[in-house]
């Protein structure tokens, strides 16, 4: 195994000779004061112990749905009664629909799903009369778990929307992958319920996990967390680097002063509090020292927190999982305003093109998802183009994108679902899969149309479980049941993605 | 019928219901807790010991986590808007609940990413102090050359401040011995630097913890209350002082602590801050409000928003900060406001000079908080003003009662006119709400959210909409007050003279002090702080003392 230092050298090697150093970083962060008190700059450069690149996932949720008649496309060779798929590489740009056409440069890199359904979104539908659509997406799209209508959220619009209960996809796998002193997962994204910061992941307690809407702060987190920690103490060390190497001694006074106080207290504050422990000892895991290192990657740790929010999101996932800061991230796209997708600025989106019946309201809506269309490109882009191993960041990232709804006007059925990279796991790329809608309802009431469904995207959070290298065949809820009574099998695989 | 039913809205066993019939007949209203309970409770409160729900061992806000750090870092000499001697962290706020940033974080657990600011701030914060030689003399005052001496004294002073009672023996050794094995590593003042880091993460510094049992908490818990309650903030030396002499303990003794508190600027900042969240200020900061049709609006300018927000601080404070004039109906229905050119352009007041002045507004048009345009703007979509959002905030916030949900497939907000199809907010709003359905709960929010006609999506005041006047008729409906109205002014007027808003208000502040919803065992104290203020006239600040004096704001945290 290499040595930290000749990792160290490496590094530097790999690095622009106008990069940023740590301090000019905090300066430029605003944390100028900060940076006399921090130690000697020290890269975690990241990587498997074995060598091998290390799985990742990227969720992406956007906002609302998109029109179908604007996303699908028209494909010989689709089989008609039954799933089945084609290749996209020798399609021609005017073969893509008009939202899907921005994905066309990366297109042996994804695998357009269509006609899959939010069943976790179904199935909770059909369990309670309450709530609107977005409310019950919020809280099951990603749990894949009923919501809980005991005590339900008011919004701002008077609606009941049900709480989640089970912990999120992207959450459950952050637990069980994250290697030692890693960061689980990183929450990112311009808006998530109803406009607030609750993005659509879920923590194990239930609640929704906050999002970090500014780049520069979750920039921050990640030089705190893994960019500049670890290795051995520099042969001169400053005054700084000797407090700074007393951080984890800190953190572990802080969390024994909770095990000193939790028997004290009832058993709900015990189980809050503990939890809070816990966040503690894992900074102190992360914040610790560390003496030796994996195999270095194409790992170059500079960002410029400028340009759209979006982008720097972006950047900053291909700089996380490259640097193998964290191995999940998942980003939650705000709403767009008209004028991101060149509809006239007067016009309320959510109600006059998401919810809009007007050709020209479609096509809006068309636009929209166009604009997120492009937007996923782009990241496909950004990960693609590190390299990795013998091939790219992309090859050992499954990224997958998921609508809070399948179309503006809150169904749940017939949804577009894209999934890139994953080459490592097996997943099949430059294809479009088109799904049978002959599975059974599991709801009845509005947003639960047509007389039969695509498979259910906890069929996908298996893929995504076994891509990330955990063996197991479901994920939270194993079934529910249909309008007519009989059983629906939640478990297994998606049918034709590997 | 009313009355009773406003008594159980509260409940937080309210499993919600359609809001079909819910306004009209309570009994429609499906609640976990059977209402005789409720009931019950109230018919023995002069006879029943006082009781309280269970109290959560609460996390500091983010607002009183900052001022916590201010004021263990500056003292209480500093003024509440000093800054802090290092480059703030930022603290991501967790979701609000009735707007109250502390209900989620005192029963949710804490994200990861709090607790790294929490510590980041640690590190920053002890750094600041062992960095800045005044800073140290003040908070440490002597050399390392004994370490068991120096050490124990700041832990004895600091660590009291930080910890916010005396550390006990067992637990000043473990710092004390922290601090001795990094003086070996490091040195004194790194040692320090480290401990406090430690303390300001320490459970007792995040958490407001009370451990003295169910009868009565101890007088550093009580000293807490008073200063989280009063000021946001931890508690000064003279609390600390009146703890440590047990001079807590009587209604005499907390009330003069209280009145004397109340005089500090702390209170008035609490004071704002606590109508910042009740009355949410930042809603109109949320996509869904903030975004104004420029072609329409082309004065909404960041100018113009960050005016807004600063005339409704500047207004509750001034409102609040005279003991005679801090009152419901002085917030309602006030014309007195505070305006920099910008803003005084937005209200037409004309030339107002440069920097920010008292002004009068325009009588007629112009009343209270409800008619301000943070009010108005964060209940504004793109291009107009939303009847719902503004009748529902004040049903539910200024009334608190609870509409149950529109039925499941109602639609959303209205959508733009078509084009050459002209008509008003009010019929277009009028013709979405029209549906029997509907009916059942826009009966109500309709006519009050009519009232605030004259007001733009931005808070402008107009007379035309769309070409034709403006029809802002209204009236109050399901309170003790109830009227027809001609317009906001008077709307406000009328809440103003309502029992009903202050009990609403009454019952709002003893949730924000106990930091949760209100619980059916409540009910006795939310009565008592009810009538009393009423009975003062809903003066705020007499408010604040009564919930201090009240046997139940001793009362220990039952578990």
């Amino acid at each position: 195994m290499k040595s930290r230092n000749a990792m160290n050298e490496r590094l530097k090697s790999l690095m622009p000779k106008d990069r940023l150093s740590r301090r000019r970083f905090l300066r430029f962060l605003g944390l100028g004061t900060a940076a006399a008190a921090l130690p000697s700059v020290r890269w975690r450069s990241g990587a498997s112990a074995s060598g091998e690149c290390p799985r990742r996932v990227v969720f992406m949720v956007t906002q609302h749905g998109p029109p179908p008649r604007h996303w699908k496309m028209n494909l010989d060779g689709l089989p008609g009664g039954r799933d089945g798929s084609v290749a996209l590489r020798d399609l021609d740009r005017g073969e893509f629909s008009r939202v899907l056409e921005p994905l066309y440069d990366v297109r042996e890199n994804i695998h357009v799903l269509d006609g899959m359904s939010m069943m976790a979104c179904m199935a909770a539908a059909g369990e309670s009369p309450q709530g609107n659509n977005h409310g019950i997406s919020w809280a099951t799209l990603l749990t894949n778990a009923p919501g809980n209508y005991d005590d339900p959220f008011i919004g701002g619009d008077g609606n009941i929307h049900p709480y989640p209960t089970a912990i999120s996809i992207d959450q459950y796998i952050a637990q069980r992958v994250a290697p030692e002193g890693a960061l689980p997962s990183v929450v990112w994204g311009t808006g998530g319920r109803f406009g607030s910061v609750d993005g659509s992941s879920v923590g194990p307690d239930g609640r929704w996990i906050p999002l970090n809407t500014e780049p520069r702060n979750a920039f921050a987190r990640l030089m705190e967390n893994g960019l500049d920690v670890g290795g051995p103490m520099p042969p001169t060390p400053s005054r700084a680097d000797l407090i700074a190497a007393q951080r984890a001694s800190v953190l572990d006074l802080a969390s024994a002063e909770y095990d000193q106080l939790l028997p004290q207290l009832g058993a709900e504050d015990r189980e809050r509090l503990a939890r809070h422990r816990d966040e503690i000892r894992a900074l102190e895991r992360r914040w610790a020292p560390r003496e030796e290192g994996g195999t270095v990657l194409s790992c170059n740790p500079e960002f410029s927190p400028t340009g759209d929010r979006i982008d720097q999101f972006f950047r900053l996932t291909a700089l996380a999982l490259s640097c193998d800061v964290t191995r999940v991230v998942s980003l939650n796209i705000g709403e767009l305003a008209a004028t991101d997708f060149g509809a006239p600025p007067r016009d309320d989106v959510h109600h006059a093109y998401a919810h809009g019946d007007s050709d020209e309201a479609i096509r809006q809506m068309g636009e929209y998802y166009r604009h997120h269309a492009g937007q996923f490109a782009t990241l496909v882009r950004y990960l693609r183009d590190i390299p990795e191993g013998e091939g790219t960041l992309l090859d050992s990232t499954m990224v997958v994108w998921i609508s809070e709804l399948a179309t503006g006007h809150h169904n749940f059925n017939d949804c577009l679902t894209l999934v890139a990279g994953g080459a490592a796991s097996g997943i099949r790329q430059g294809q479009y899969t088109r799904f049978a809608q002959n599975r059974p309802l599991p709801c009845n009431r509005y947003g639960c149309d047509g007389d039969g469904i695509g498979p259910g995207h906890s069929h996908l959070f298996v893929d995504a479980l076994h891509h990330m290298e955990i063996d197991e065949d479901s994920f939270n809820r194993t079934r529910t049941r249909a309008v007519d009574g009989a059983g629906i099998d939640l478990t297994g695989s998606l049918p034709l993605l590997t | 019928m009313l009355v009773r039913s406003r008594w159980l809205v509260f409940s937080c066993a309210l499993a919600l219901a359609s809001c079909v019939g819910a306004i009209e007949d309570p009994d429609n209203m499906n609640l976990d807790v059977p209402p005789r309970d409720i009931e019950d409770r109230l018919a023995h409160c002069d006879e029943d010991p006082p009781s309280l729900g269970v109290i959560p061992t609460r996390r500091l806000s983010p607002a009183e986590f900052r001022n916590t750090v201010r004021d263990l870092l500056l003292g209480h000499d500093a003024s509440p808007t000093a800054a802090l001697p290092f480059d703030e962290v930022s603290f991501p706020i967790q979701a609000t609940e009735r707007g109250f940033e502390n209900f989620v974080a005192n029963t949710s657990s804490v994200p990861a990413r709090v607790v790294e600011s929490y510590a980041q701030t640690a590190f920053l914060a002890a750094h600041a102090i062992m960095t800045n030689t005044s800073y140290r003399e003040r908070l440490v005052g002597c050399e390392g050359a004994d370490v068991r001496a120096c050490g124990g004294a700041f832990l004895d002073s600091f660590g009291r401040r930080a910890l916010r009672r005396p550390l006990r023996d067992d637990e000043r050794a473990r710092y004390l011995a922290f601090i001795e094995d990094k003086t070996e590593e490091i040195d004194f003042d790194g040692a320090l630097e480290l401990t406090i880091a430690a303390l300001l993460q320490a459970p007792e510094f995040t958490y407001r913890v009370e451990t003295q049992g169910d009868s009565e908490i101890g007088p550093y818990e009580t000293a807490s209350r008073l200063s989280y309650l009063l000021w946001q903030s931890m508690p000064d030396d003279t609390l600390f002082e009146a703890a440590a002499d047990d001079a807590l303990r009587t209604e005499a003794q907390i009330e003069a602590q209280a009145i004397r508190m109340m005089n500090d600027p702390r209170a008035l900042s609490a004071l704002t801050d606590f109508h910042r969240q009740w009355l949410q200020f930042a809603k109109m900061d949320e996509d869904k409000h903030n975004r104004k049709d420029p072609e329409t609006f082309p004065e909404w300018s960041p100018a113009l928003q960050s005016a807004i927000h600063e005339e409704s601080e500047r207004f509750v404070e001034h409102v609040m900060s005279d003991p005679e004039t801090a009152t419901m109906e002085e917030l309602l229905t006030s014309r007195t406001t505070f305006v920099n050119p910008v803003l005084a352009e937005h209200y037409g007041l004309g030339d107002v000079g440069s920097g920010w002045s008292e002004a009068e507004l325009p009588a007629g048009e112009r009343a209270g908080i409800l008619t301000r345009a943070n009010f108005l703007a964060g209940r504004g979509l793109v291009g107009w003003g939303s009847p719902i959002f503004r009748g529902t905030f004040i049903i539910e916030h200024v009334l608190c009662d609870h509409l149950g949900a529109p039925p499941a497939d109602a639609p959303g907000e209205v959508e733009d006119p078509p084009e050459g199809e002209l008509n008003t907010n009010r019929t277009r709003y009028e013709e979405i709400t029209a549906p029997d359905d509907c009916q059942s709960c826009h009966a109500r929010i309709n006519p009050i959210g009519f009232a605030f006609e004259h007001y733009s999506s931005t808070g402008a005041f107009r007379d035309l909409d769309n070409g034709f006047p403006v029809d802002a008729s209204g009236a109050l409906l399901g309170t003790d007050n109830d009227g027809e109205v001609d317009d906001a002014v008077e709307l406000s007027e009328r809440l103003a003279e309502s029992e009903d808003v202050l009990d609403c208000a009454a019952q709002t502040w003893v949730a924000y002090s106990l930091g949760r919803r209100v619980e059916d065992e409540d009910v006795c104290y939310i009565r008592h702080v009810r009538e009393s203020f009423r009975a003062s006239g809903g003066n705020v600040r007499e408010l604040m003392l009564d919930i201090v004096r009240s046997p139940e704001f001793r009362l220990g945290t039952r578990r």
